[in-house]
């Protein structure tokens, strides 16, 4: 495995690090990573780097690297929207992997805010491939809820879900929950990128399936409040066309930063598997010569 | 593994060919250093403006999540320091950040080595020894160790928010570790006990070497410092800090200068989001510390 310096962009001001195989597979696209919130390239607790050096053992190029004004990239001079600065700045550096490798296929592999800009970059530029999206946009079902409050009582100690009954009993005199059942403050991305209307994301994911692009989710178990079940997808798209082409993984064993080791290495054998089989894919899809 | 210097790209080129090299010159430029399988990541803030020429200044990560939450904080010192005319080396410590290695690599000698590494790469970069090692949390500690040792130890040492007592922080990171992974998982079940003998302290890995090098470092093992060394612990208790570094066995002699600074960052927080991303005011303090060297 190699790892080299890129700058890329106007007067070369983002910055990234592209790691490379020994031995590289035929055709076999870049993945490219970026940051999750304002977290630098590392990835939350050096995630991408964990996986940028998995991946080139399994015979893959990545390039992890700062969206302007984050991490060692500088900012950008014009302001734009956040997505739409995310998109341009990964659109440059698939420019600088295109001139300076000849590489013309990616995939993305996002968290958070990360998901949320591969999602628009793969909805943008057809040179993405396919995107791995981690904790991204989500819907909830009629049983999101329902479900997420049997799994916090069930959680709790008997004396947790004896006071939850409690609470709710008339004239119930208000008993404090201990920190296990307590429902945890809203997940920021909503407020800061909300989900597109459904039926938009609808047309979307329909019209990547059209075009053959590879979309995986996952959502992992500190999204309870907004995704508590493992048939949660197929409730609320069960019925459309690309839902059997589409993956979404529920994994209540890792959680939103990947901040246990277990977490990490299930994250990273899941991407690197995904990226693999998405290559296998490919190559039969090629006619063959 | 093998990590390359950058070549030369495109946009380089084009520099050269509009004649603003010299300008691409004073931009923070990454770079790897280090011996060979022991390679380090870099990020070099040149001095800019008229004050160009001081002394240059070495920044001595924390560890762990503290270094990833602090990231942001060091960038906009480096360019204060820079903008200042003091050059500037942040860097990874091998098996952290964007260096070569895996977490369970990392042991304090070797962190202490990549120091010296980094402060000979920072001569080397600028043309003088950096004046002034600024170390955060378990960084301070170890900018305390080498200069202790180095034969050419900086004019300043900057020890910010230090950890002076290893068993203690041992403990902080273990508790904070488990408040994250419930807040962090929603469900206490979904939890996954790690592995035995390595700990896990905020989504990395402490080999048992490294726990017991923290371990072992207490106020009454620390070696003592250069009489000529300018010393300055910046904390909220500086003031006991350095009251308690003195009634040690062989720095009694030491002048310690506290400097009681208070800021809203939390290092260990775990929380994307959340919070503060730069202590703004703490910063313009401790460039402004640095400025005073001669």
């Amino acid at each position: 495995m190699r790892e080299r310096i890129v700058t890329f962009g106007p007067e070369g001001s983002l910055v990234g690090v592209l790691t490379m195989p020994e031995q590289s597979r035929a055709n076999a696209p870049i993945v490219l990573m970026t940051n999750a919130g304002v977290l630098p390239r590392q990835g939350p607790h050096r995630l991408n780097v964990r996986l940028a050096r998995a991946l080139a053992e399994a015979g893959l190029a990545s390039l992890r690297f700062d969206l302007s004004g984050r991490g060692d990239s500088r900012a950008a001079g014009a302001g734009g929207g956040e997505l739409t600065q995310a998109v341009a700045d990964f659109q440059l550096a698939m420019d600088s992997m295109q001139q300076t490798a000849g590489v013309e296929r990616f995939l993305v592999f996002g968290i958070c805010s990360g998901a949320v800009g591969a999602y628009h970059l793969l909805n943008t530029d057809g040179r993405v491939a396919g995107a791995f999206m981690v904790d991204g946009y989500a819907y909830a079902s009629r049983w999101t809820t329902p479900v997420c409050r049997i799994k916090r009582a069930m959680a709790g100690s008997w004396s947790d879900r004896w006071h939850a009954v409690r609470r709710r009993l008339p004239g119930a005199v208000a008993v404090p929950s201990g920190n296990v059942t307590a429902k945890p403050p809203p997940r920021a991305p909503d407020s800061v990128f909300p989900n597109p209307d459904v039926t938009a994301f609808r047309a979307s994911m329909q019209s990547l399936v059209n075009r053959g692009a590879d979309v995986a989710m996952v959502i992992t178990g500190s999204e309870l409040d907004y995704y508590s079940y493992a048939g949660q997808f197929r409730d609320v798209f069960g019925r459309d066309a690309f839902y059997n082409k589409v993956r979404c993984d529920y994994c209540p064993d890792i959680d939103h930063t990947c901040i246990t080791k277990h977490a990490q290495n299930r994250m990273i054998d899941l991407t690197r598997a995904w990226a693999v089989a998405h290559l296998t894919r490919s190559a039969a899809a090629q006619p063959e010569s | 593994m093998q990590l390359e210097h950058p070549d030369d790209g495109e946009h380089q080129i084009d520099e050269r060919a509009t004649g603003r090299m010299s300008e691409a010159l004073r931009r923070p430029r990454p770079f790897l250093f280090g011996e060979p399988g022991r390679s380090l990541y870099g990020m070099l803030h040149p001095a800019v403006g008229g004050q160009a020429g001081k002394p240059s200044v070495l920044l001595c990560n924390p560890f762990g999540q503290e270094a990833i939450t602090a990231h942001r904080t060091f960038r906009v010192l480096a360019d204060r320091m820079a903008r200042a005319g003091h050059s500037a080396l942040r860097f990874d410590y091998y098996g952290t950040g964007e260096s070569g290695g895996e977490d369970t690599d990392v042991t304090l000698a070797g962190m202490c080595d990549d120091v010296e590494t980094a402060s000979r790469q920072l001569a080397e970069e600028t043309g003088q020894a950096p004046i002034c090692w600024i170390g955060l949390g378990l960084g301070a500690m170890l900018a305390w160790m080498v200069a202790a040792r180095a034969t050419r130890p900086p004019a300043r040492l900057l020890l910010w928010d230090p950890v002076f007592d290893g068993p203690a922080y041992l403990e902080t990171l273990r508790q904070q570790h488990a408040e994250a992974c419930i807040k962090s998982l929603s469900l206490p079940s979904a939890r996954v006990r790690p592995a035995g003998g390595v700990m896990e302290a905020l989504g990395f890995a402490l080999s048992p070497e490294l726990q017991n090098d923290i371990a072992a470092m207490t106020p009454e093992r620390l070696p003592p410092l250069p009489d000529q060394l300018d010393t300055i612990i910046v904390a909220p208790s500086a003031t006991e800090a350095a009251g308690s570094a003195t009634s040690r066995r062989g720095l009694s002699s030491h002048k310690f200068r506290p400097i009681e600074l208070t800021h809203e960052m939390s290092w260990m927080n775990e929380t994307i989001h959340d919070g503060t991303v730069v202590p703004a005011a703490a910063l313009i303090r401790l460039a402004g510390l640095v400025g005073e060297v001669p």
